[in-house]
């Protein structure tokens, strides 16, 4: 492949055109709104793209923690999570898609955690438990946010 | 992108209201996640009218749990109420137009969802801002005041059994729709539920209409005034409180105290500290809830192809999910004394 530009500066570029060009002609309500959408979904698309795979390891490294501790308590974890776990600080190496199916896989066995927490070893330990998934949730979620924090500045209405 | 052009549009409403009638304007509003909306402008002899056309989006794509004929319901029962709404019409679907899908009509009420001068930073900003938030509240405590037994909402809304029930019974009933629609599995979600269960107020003063979104952008208003609530898509019976989270920053606009204890005055009954808090968190994890599995997994079940529906469903909810995230397990009231105020951040376009 000849085009070797980052994909973010290439959305940049598409994103100001719109931004600077084109949508200050719009003048239906409907159409306008429709293009910062666009540029917002855009904006969000270009940070992604340069944070999506570090946000992804991130969470799953702070999943592991959490779940293998669960697992302790009585928590039964998934035999494909438990082969994912051990493979975890190879994940460099894999492709974003793969990625994002572990990343779901764990999610997938926090939500089955939460569900089951009220069952799982002593009180103590629950509401220990309780306090790390709290922190846990706490931190994805943060996460999440930094890769929209730049489209905030583009709302469509 | 108008999925009905201007002619079968002006056929339509000619044959429906049983005139002639020509075209004088038409437009889609923006951005119609819930319905496709279009405001249309006739001369019947030659006489101004003006209409509102609501859709349901084709495939049911509808942003929201409730398709129109919900809507319908509220609106025709509300306008034998106090509470100002525009006069409803009809209703019909399976007809020779926009593809059989239901839609209604109503009347346009002359008014508008922005206010001028509403951000002005002079004595006069300030005053309408006032007038603004309390009218708001005003009309809110109409709504909850409203006696919705003898206009049969319990008709077609499974109401909570009690006051005490009010708050549960809608937790449950966005806590069922989670569990049906979630296009991803989200410990945030999961755990929010957990935790609001956990710290369900009781103490509702009555089972009340809560409109759902409402304030500046959403009612129709002239000289500072509300002269019709609109886009009643989410309406349902719980506990009014929930709409005093959800103002999208109206209620705000002066301050929130003394507006609540208006608002107090005008409903009959204090909110309590607990129930303000717990309002705002219950209406983060359900707009969360709403982006989620009626804006994104809309489009990701292919119903909805609109890039909006991304925006709100990707953007929107990396915000709620945030507000709530952050706050998750803490004691209700002093988390939202630390981020109250910030909710409206994300409608700066009209707040």
């Amino acid at each position: 492949m000849n085009h070797s530009a980052p994909i973010g500066e290439l959305i940049a570029t598409v994103t100001r055109a719109l931004r600077e060009d084109v949508l200050p002609q719009v003048e239906s309500g409907w159409a306008a709104g429709n293009l910062r959408a666009c540029i917002q979904v855009l904006t969000y698309l270009q940070d992604r793209s340069a944070m999506e795979r570090d946000l992804l390891i991130a969470d799953m490294m702070d999943m592991r923690g959490l779940l293998l501790t669960a697992a302790e308590q009585g928590l039964t974890l998934e035999s494909d999570v438990l082969a994912l776990f051990g493979d975890l600080p190879d994940r460099q190496e894999i492709s974003t898609s793969q990625l994002r199916s572990e990343n779901a896989a764990c999610r997938e066995a926090m939500t089955r955690l939460i569900r089951e927490v009220p069952a799982l070893g002593t009180e103590t330990g629950r509401q220990q438990l309780r306090s790390q998934v709290h922190a846990c949730i706490a931190r994805m979620q943060e996460r999440e946010y930094a890769m929209v924090q730049s489209s905030e500045a583009v709302p469509p209405i | 992108m108008n999925s009905i052009d201007e002619q079968a549009a002006t056929d339509y409403l000619a044959q429906r209201l049983g005139t002639p009638v020509q075209l004088v304007k038409m437009r889609q509003t923006f951005p119609g996640a819930s319905r496709e909306t279009y405001l249309v402008d006739l001369l019947i002899k030659d006489e101004s009218h003006s209409f509102a056309l609501r859709v349901d989006p084709p495939n049911e794509g509808y942003g929201c749990p409730f398709p129109l004929r919900h809507e319908w319901e509220v609106y025709s029962r509300l306008w034998r109420s106090d509470v100002p709404v525009p006069e409803p019409l009809w209703f019909d679907e399976n007809q020779d137009f926009a593809e059989g899908r239901p839609h209604m009509v109503r009347r346009l009420v002359e008014g508008s969802t922005a206010i001028p001068g509403l951000y002005d930073q002079d004595a006069e900003g300030k005053r309408l801002r006032r007038r603004v938030a309390f009218e708001c509240a005003e009309k809110l405590a109409l709504v909850h005041r409203t006696d919705w037994k003898a206009l049969g909402f319990d008709q077609f809304i499974d109401p909570p059994a009690s006051p005490a029930e009010a708050n549960l019974h809608e937790l449950d009933y966005w806590y069922a729709r989670w569990c049906e629609k979630r296009p991803y599995a989200s410990p945030m979600v999961e755990e929010a539920f957990a935790w609001l269960r956990e710290n369900v107020p009781k103490d509702a003063p009555r089972i009340s209409i809560i409109k759902g979104n409402n304030g500046v952008g959403e009612e129709l208003w002239r000289d500072g005034r509300i002269v019709a609530m609109c886009d009643w898509e989410l309406t349902g019976l719980s506990d009014g409180a929930l709409d005093l989270a959800f103002s999208q920053g109206t209620l705000s606009l002066s301050d929130f105290h003394e507006v609540m204890a208006h608002y107090a005055a005008c409903v009959g009954a204090e909110v309590s500290p607990h129930r303000l808090a717990y309002a705002h968190f219950f209406i983060w994890l359900k707009q969360h809830v709403l982006g989620s599995c009626y804006l994104y997994g809309v489009w990701a079940e292919g119903r909805r192809k609109e890039a909006y529906m991304l925006s709100f469903g990707l953007v929107t909810t990396a915000f709620t999910g945030r507000y709530v995230g952050r706050c998750i397990g803490r004691d209700l009231v002093e988390a939202f004394a630390e981020v109250s105020g910030r909710e409206s951040s994300y409608y700066r376009g009209i707040d």
